[in-house]
């Protein structure tokens, strides 16, 4: 190596080591207003409203109602939220309705959007690569989107159809729930190799499939709502299915829905009708037991092994957040937005 | 959001944006045969020289009640003394055209310019508005042929609004006719503010037509023979809130209503028969959804009326509707039938009137309904017991209906005085108590269902002054008229928090204030209508803010026609009726009006 080059080394050795020592405030640490707790993605009035957000931050009673319209005075949201994630440094929120992704620092102020997705639905990440559900302007041409992060586009695209729901990464792969439009049929789950962003499997489950979760064994569970069509005769029953060879099916009421898994992966929530119900999954006969009763739009549990439960009471009010922790047994209430339909904890 | 609240909420909107005109037989009054009925009506519509080619511009002029609706263009209903519009019905001759489905009939589908006698009612008249008049009603009219002429009317719009029409009116010895045709294109282009940016609205493109007849023939020296016919078209795109991206969604409206009256006149009495027939159509198209719906109804009157000074009559009416969905195999029905009187009395400064009505729906027995009003000079004391059965959807919706829900309730009373002096009034208190008000909400099983939920009490006043300053040279005629309107749910059977909370979208106070000035040939005028928050939660959490609107009115009458320039929003006024849903700023039409004598 010339001295020239050994001086070159030392040189960026020297630079790297001195930006290296730079004092916090010159870099600082990225941080949020918004310190650990929930948010509560509220889809608004239908048709005539905005979708909201709330905060509840563990250590404050209060929650705080409405952040983006608080950190972007002048704007709304637009019609519908659906669900947030976070990724990377931002928050990405699916306006369903308004055909738009909207993209927030972690102070929830506006840094853009991401137009013309039509009818976006659920995200999924892995760190690396962010993922959307849309159901197609038809609703039923579904899409599963992989997002550019940096220039707010849409990078692949892979068409799945029907109208896919909730997602859920095992590794490379990128599991979606496809659930069935208005008066058709789907049973499936796709599996997308997010490498090629390809889909390397097909996997029938049951009637309308919408929600995921995986377990500590790493089995993958999937709640299936059932069909549903104008006329109740044509609806479907749901089902709670583990994958497998084959799966394990549990039957449900048409209609159920949601599905979470506690902190130790081994007890399932959902959904039926105005009722939550949990099943171990080490039992081999179904196990549906109630744990709450009343209206629950969205569930989620965070990692104090805390079952939360989005309230929408009649659509026309607010609604609210009743928790139940999976541990001691004990209950909290505080107030949403209008119809809370979405659960995403704040770290 | 769930796909199956989803579908529910777009198929309950999208139904409300349309009038299956059909609903349950009530009165049988005849306009040209003076109702044994000594409620006056509280306004005419087009009666003043200034017109109004849409019907919602006219009910705007009502302080007691606010015309809903999202945009220009779209479903235009009125929610009149607290009440929802299901609790208002209209009436053409003799029949309810709020829908047997949902309840509700869309006002931009009533062509007023064409219809000869349009009378707006503040309070429930069994005598003639029927049944179900909680909160009053319209009734729409025949208007007598007198002078054969050929009127037209065109407007043009600033919105980018076309409407043109035209009546023939003809009279012969022994009958006489009228002819009208009208269309309308209004594309309802306008600007707004979209939270940063200045936007132009989506267009409604809203296509209408329609054809209206009335024909009568003096058949014998004491029988008359009367018929009408009122077909009309419409299309149009239903424009989402600025909050939600365009979608392709539309309407479609087909309806055909026809009348054939007979009236035979002896000595004492007019007996008076009619048949009436009304086919709605719907087409509702947006993605993912092909919903289409018709309604047929047939109703049939007959009424005895006492000739020499009509002091009483007694009718009787049955009525049948029938609706079907593309996607349901199954036929709704709904059977009714009524009886019932009334009688007036006067006694020198004493006026009074009693009615009474039985209904049967679907065989079962309805509470009994009627009104009584005693006036003594200018003091008029009303009382008023009337229903409000179930829509078709609340009952056979199939997918959470409720085939056990029952009729609503409502007892209204009301005090009115007028008095003349410098300047002149009136003011009326009202309070109305409606029992097992019907609403839709999630139930235990988690499925979207009716039930006979609340009661609701709706209490106001209204003030009416005015002042006319007539001379020779020019006449001027100032008014104002304030309402204050609570609203309240007084029991609340899942969510007692809600007890006195105010209805949604019910202004507490509206006030409409007017100067005219006619000299001659000219007429101008100005108003201006103040209308505050209203709620737009349950709960009261949220509102939609107060809003004023300023209009200008000039109208040139020449000998056979006339021009009239209406500014309205002349402070262009950013405001909102539906959140998100943004109203129109200052905009202008011009309306020529031509008569040619035949």
């Amino acid at each position: 190596m010339s001295t020239n080059f050994k001086l070159l080394w030392i040189s960026i050795f020297a630079m790297l080591t001195i930006s290296s020592c730079q004092p916090d405030d010159v870099n600082p640490p990225i941080t949020s207003a918004f310190g650990k707790g929930v948010f509560v993605v509220n889809q608004g009035a239908f048709q005539t409203g905005t979708g909201t957000i709330t905060h509840k931050a563990d250590n404050i009673l209060e929650p705080s109602q409405d952040v983006f319209a608080k950190a972007n005075p002048g704007l709304a949201l637009g019609n519908i939220a659906q669900s947030m994630i976070k990724h990377g440094d931002k928050y990405y929120i699916a306006v369903n309705n308004a055909n738009k992704v909207v993209v927030v620092d972690l102070d929830f102020k506006l840094v853009g959007s991401i137009n013309d997705v039509k009818l976006p639905r659920y995200f999924a990440s892995n760190g690396a690569k962010l993922y959307l559900t849309i159901w197609g302007a038809d609703f039923q041409s579904g899409e599963v989107l992989e997002i550019n992060t940096t220039s707010f586009t849409i990078a692949n695209s892979v068409k799945v159809g029907n109208a896919p729901e909730q997602m859920l990464f095992d590794g490379n792969d990128l599991y979606v729930t496809i659930s069935s439009p208005y008066g058709g049929d789907s049973k499936n789950v796709v599996v997308i190799n997010t490498l090629t962003n390809t889909i390397s499997k097909t996997i029938p489950v049951g009637d309308s499939p919408s929600a995921i979760a995986k377990d500590k064994n790493g089995a993958i569970w999937v709640l299936c709502t059932g069909n549903y069509a104008f006329n109740p005769l044509e609806n479907t029953p749901g089902s709670l299915v583990k994958i497998g060879t084959p799966n394990v099916v549990f039957p449900l009421n048409n209609g159920s829905s949601n599905l979470v898994i506690n902190v130790a992966k081994d007890e399932l929530f959902f959904t039926i009708g105005n009722s939550v119900n949990k099943h171990n999954i080490a039992s081999t006969t179904f196990i549906n037991a109630s744990v709450y009763t009343g209206s629950s739009y969205a569930l989620a549990v965070n990692k104090n092994n805390v079952l939360h439960i989005a309230n929408p009471g009649n659509f026309m009010e607010t609604g609210s957040v009743e928790t139940l922790n999976l541990n001691d047994g004990q209950k909290s209430t505080f107030k949403a937005g209008i119809i809370p339909g979405f659960l995403y904890f704040s770290e | 959001m769930s796909k199956r609240i989803y579908i529910l909420f777009v198929f309950m909107i999208a139904l409300s944006h349309f009038g299956f005109s059909q609903e349950i037989l009530d009165s049988i009054i005849i306009i040209a045969n003076k109702p044994a009925d000594i409620t006056a009506p509280r306004a005419k519509i087009n009666a003043d020289p200034i017109k109004s080619v849409a019907l919602s511009d006219a009910l705007q002029s009502i302080s007691s009640g606010i015309i809903q609706g999202q945009t220009p263009g779209g479903l235009q209903t009125f929610l009149h003394k607290g009440l929802p519009a299901r609790h208002f019905p209209i009436i053409w001759n003799g029949m309810n055209m709020l829908s047997a489905l949902n309840g509700v009939s869309d006002m931009t589908l009533i062509p007023v310019m064409l219809m000869g006698d349009v009378r707006i009612y503040d309070f429930g008249s069994t005598t003639s508005l029927g049944s179900q008049s909680v909160s009053g009603g319209i009734i729409i009219g025949n208007q007598p042929t007198s002078t054969p002429k050929i009127s037209i009317f065109s407007e043009l719009s600033t919105l980018q609004n076309y409407r043109s029409g035209a009546s023939f009116q003809t009279k012969y010895k022994t009958s006489s006719h009228r002819l009208g045709l009208s269309g309308t294109f209004d594309r309802n282009l306008f600007k707004f503010q979209d939270f940063t940016t200045s936007t132009l609205r989506s267009p409604t493109d809203l296509k209408m037509a329609f054809l209206l007849y009335d024909g009568r023939w003096q058949i014998k020296s004491n029988q008359v023979i009367s018929a009408n016919v009122w077909i009309n078209r419409a299309h149009r795109n239903i424009i989402n809130s600025i909050t939600s991206a365009p979608n392709d969604q539309t309407q479609r409206d087909a309806n055909v209503r026809a009348h054939l009256s007979h009236k035979f006149f002896n000595k004492n009495h007019i007996l008076s028969t009619a048949l009436s027939y009304q086919n709605e159509a719907l087409d509702y198209l947006a993605p993912g959804i092909d919903s289409r719906a018709l309604v047929q109804s047939v109703q049939g009157n007959v009424s005895i009326i006492d000739k020499g000074n009509e002091s009483y009559r007694l009718f009787a009416s049955a009525r049948t509707d029938r609706a079907q969905y593309n996607f349901i195999d199954q036929f709704l029905d709904r059977k009714s039938f009524q009886i019932g009187g009334t009688k007036r009395w006067s006694l020198k400064q004493w006026k009074t009137q009693v009615a009474i009505a039985q209904d049967w729906l679907d065989a079962k027995r309805q509470p009994i309904t009627g009104n009584t009003q005693l006036q003594y000079n200018d003091v008029i004391i009303r009382v008023s017991r009337t229903y409000q059965p179930p829509a078709l959807n609340d009952l056979y919706w199939p997918d959470g209906g409720n085939p056990e829900l029952k009729s609503e309730r409502s007892l209204q009373g009301e005090i009115n005085y007028k008095w003349s002096s410098h300047i002149d009034g009136r003011a009326s208190i009202f309070s109305n108590w409606v029992n097992d008000w019907i609403q839709w909400t999630p139930n235990q099983s988690g499925k979207w269902s009716p039930s006979n939920l609340q009661k609701v009490q709706s209490s106001g006043i209204t003030l009416f002054l005015e002042k006319k300053i007539v001379n020779s040279r020019h006449s001027i005629h100032l008014s104002a008229e304030s309402s204050y309107t609570s609203a309240l749910i007084k029991e609340h059977d899942i969510n007692p928090s809600l007890k006195g909370q105010q209805l949604i979208y019910i202004p507490q106070w509206k006030t409409v204030s007017n100067l005219t000035w006619t000299k001659g040939i000219h007429h101008a005028a100005c108003q201006l209508i103040s209308t505050s928050k209203r709620f737009e939660t349950t709960e009261n959490t949220t509102f939609i803010p107060a809003y004023q609107t300023f209009n200008l009115y000039y109208k040139l009458t020449l000998k056979n026609s006339a021009w009239q320039l209406n500014i309205n929003n002349v402070t262009n006024t950013q405001y909102e009726i539906v959140s998100y849903f943004p109203m129109p700023g200052i905009n202008a039409s011009v309306l020529f009006t031509y008569d040619v004598p035949l």
